[in-house]
């Protein structure tokens, strides 16, 4: 329902994706013949308990690490392999990344302002000083932080507005993908919402595709529109998200969905 | 007093003072636990419900000053009588000498947190049993071998030799618990017990901690943000905010009739996950600073619906049926508000009530 109109051309499509880390007895098989398509405006959640691989594959995709195997095709490109100049490019305009602890992830010696318009800055995406300012002025006021707090450090934020000012300083970019790594796993019950409602608001207003890495199923079957299950580095099943939940084939898909505690009394059994 | 209460904690009141300011973080709680049932007690973090266990087994770090307020440990010795001790009223040393432990113990959230890196399993479950119960080694070693079994461990010899980096996570935690029931306390407090683990863990550690108490006929306290653990753990349920228990009752009384503004926007926070459902609620705002006074009901500038008077005057505990209580001025008859639950919820409610969305597969 979620997914503009007519734009079902495929932006991310990753094919037997592997990364492996340590050799030899130590190999570690982190993602192992990984392959899912993300199609242009779609949000695609992509769940599995720790250790499952799910944080790996979205790391390999922006190249913290260097793909052991397969293919990653970001807008018709691959950007496995050896990156040129036009190649890097590509990944750091088109893509960026939301981290699960705001606190780890932002610079607690910079104001927000610098914070939010150093991206800007490092692609050239503002003409003039006056544009800058009202760039970020006007991205703060998007994501629900009040401009006058331009000149305050993280520190002097909660988790909740932390969280956003990552959320700022992602989009006011306008990437094409954006990864979220656990966004609200680190945030208070009524936080979480509040940033879910915010991603989803921005994902609206700007058709910006997501790949949303959760463990938590209710907020990714409330915000995603497929979902690929991960165990052990592999994907286990993927599909439009009410089919996975409705109707779920894999073993495990369907323990993980079983284990967790419904918000319901009188259902007895944990 | 008709009910066999274990833990009574009275009009407690914990301040943090540094040379700087004072925060006022618990704000006169009135909560109580029965012998042999579990409570829960919801909150996020800053609400004050760790603040509020860790007085009872004073744990708190330096700088918490019990204002006020008695927390009441009774006591059934074996022959039958009960004995009342006012833990506020002991020092820390001898809270951590003669209660901790062996009346009451704590189960942690993170279990790598509280296990001893450089010490043996066994020796970190027998350490307890021979200094508060001075029995042998031998003993110790034997009914520490039959604890781990009990909590589901397998090949417990191999693993009372082996170090806690030698465990999973869910393992880690279950030796934390064998731990906690080494002295046999009457109370076990969970603090966020499976916040750190998986959820197919989670699952089988709730399941663990049940039958435990069953068993054992333990009292449970059970700190949790995850209200899919307070529904299928709980006899009771009492939901703090802002240093204050904002409504209590039983699992029943919460989960069906939820009375507070702030206990449905929290209900509300959460998306069904047996559902599809197209709008998300939030609560908007942050919680309240409590280094700052507050004046009148600390939810108010959150609550949408929110009366004059809340911003005026702190909300008394109303009662709404033998067991369910809110501090809401929405219940004052004076006020003559109306209560109107969201629509969203009391769908929700209904369809819980009926078992619609609940049952998955």
């Amino acid at each position: 329902m979620d997914i503009v109109n007519g734009k079902q051309d495929s932006l991310l499509k990753v094919e037997g994706l592997k990364q492996y880390f340590g050799k030899g007895k130590s190999l570690v098989k982190a993602v192992d013949d990984v392959s899912f398509e993300i199609k242009k405006g779609q949000i695609y959640g992509l769940v599995g308990e720790s250790g499952s691989g799910k944080t790996t594959v979205g790391r390999s995709i922006i190249r913290i690490y260097d793909p052991t195997g397969g293919s990653i095709r970001f807008k018709g490109t691959e950007i496995t392999g050896k990156l040129d100049k036009e190649k890097k490019q590509l990944i750091t305009s088109g893509i960026q990344m939301i981290f699960q602890d705001p606190m780890a992830s932002l610079n607690p010696s910079k104001k927000v302002f610098d914070i939010i318009a150093q991206g800007v800055d490092i692609h050239h995406l503002a003409s003039s000083d006056a544009e800058r300012k009202d760039m970020v002025y006007e991205m703060m006021e998007e994501v629900g932080l009040n401009p006058s707090y331009a000149d305050r450090y993280p520190r002097q934020f909660s988790g909740g507005q932390r969280q956003r000012i990552a959320i700022a300083r992602t989009v006011i970019l306008k990437p094409d993908l954006i990864i979220a790594d656990e966004p609200i796993s680190a945030l208070d019950v009524s936080i979480q919402a509040q940033i879910i409602n915010l991603l989803k608001q921005l994902q609206q207003k700007y058709g910006t595709t997501i790949l949303f890495i959760a463990h938590d199923l209710s907020m990714v079957r409330y915000l995603s529109d497929v979902v690929g299950v991960m165990n052990h580095g592999h994907i286990v099943e993927t599909g439009d998200t009410e089919e996975v939940f409705n109707n779920p084939k894999d073993q495990y898909t369907i323990d993980l969905l079983e284990a967790i505690p419904r918000m319901n009394p009188r259902r007895t059994e944990i | 007093m008709s009910e066999d209460l274990i833990l009574e904690i009275k009009n407690l009141s914990v301040s943090f003072k540094d040379r700087k300011k004072t925060i006022n973080v618990i704000r006169g709680v009135d909560l109580s636990l029965i012998r042999g049932k579990t409570l829960a007690i919801v909150g996020e973090s800053g609400s004050g419900k760790s603040v509020t266990v860790k007085s009872v087994m004073a744990l708190n770090t330096k700088g918490a000053i019990i204002d006020s307020g008695e927390i009441l440990y009774n006591h059934k010795n074996p022959d039958g009588t009960t004995e009342t001790i006012d833990l506020t009223e002991l020092s820390a040393k001898q809270i951590i000498k003669n209660i901790n432990g062996q009346k009451i113990a704590m189960v942690f959230q993170d279990p790598l947190a509280i296990l001893n890196p450089t010490m043996t399993i066994g020796k970190q479950i027998t350490e307890g049993m021979r200094l508060h119960r001075k029995i042998s080694r031998k003993d110790a070693k034997q009914e520490a071998i039959k604890l781990l079994t009990h909590v589901g461990i397998n090949e417990p010899e191999l693993r009372m030799k082996q170090y806690p980096h030698q465990l999973s996570g869910g393992m880690r935690q279950r030796v934390v618990i064998a731990i906690a029931l080494s002295c046999n306390p009457d109370v076990l407090i969970c603090d966020e017990p499976t916040t750190a683990l998986d959820v197919t863990i989670q699952a089988k550690i709730l399941e663990l901690i049940k039958n435990i108490q069953r068993e054992r006929g333990l009292s449970v306290i059970y700190i949790t943000h995850d209200l899919g653990v307070v529904a299928s753990v709980a006899d009771y349920v009492a939901v703090m905010y802002a240093g204050k228990v904002i409504e209590k009752g039983t699992a029943e009384d919460v989960f069906f009739r939820p009375a507070h503004p702030y206990t449905w926007g929290l209900f509300l926070s959460v998306p069904n996950v047996d559902k599809k459902e197209d709008e998300l609620y939030s609560i908007p705002g942050n919680p309240p600073d409590l280094s700052e006074p507050i004046k009148g009901d600390a939810f108010a500038v959150r609550n949408e619906n929110a009366l004059p008077i809340d911003y005026e005057e702190e909300p008394p505990i109303f009662k709404l049926s033998k067991t369910h209580y809110v501090a809401s001025w929405l219940y004052d008859p004076k006020q003559n508000a109306k209560v109107e639950i969201p629509e969203i919820l009391r769908k929700r409610i209904s369809d819980m009530e009926t078992g619609v969305g609940s049952w998955i597969l």
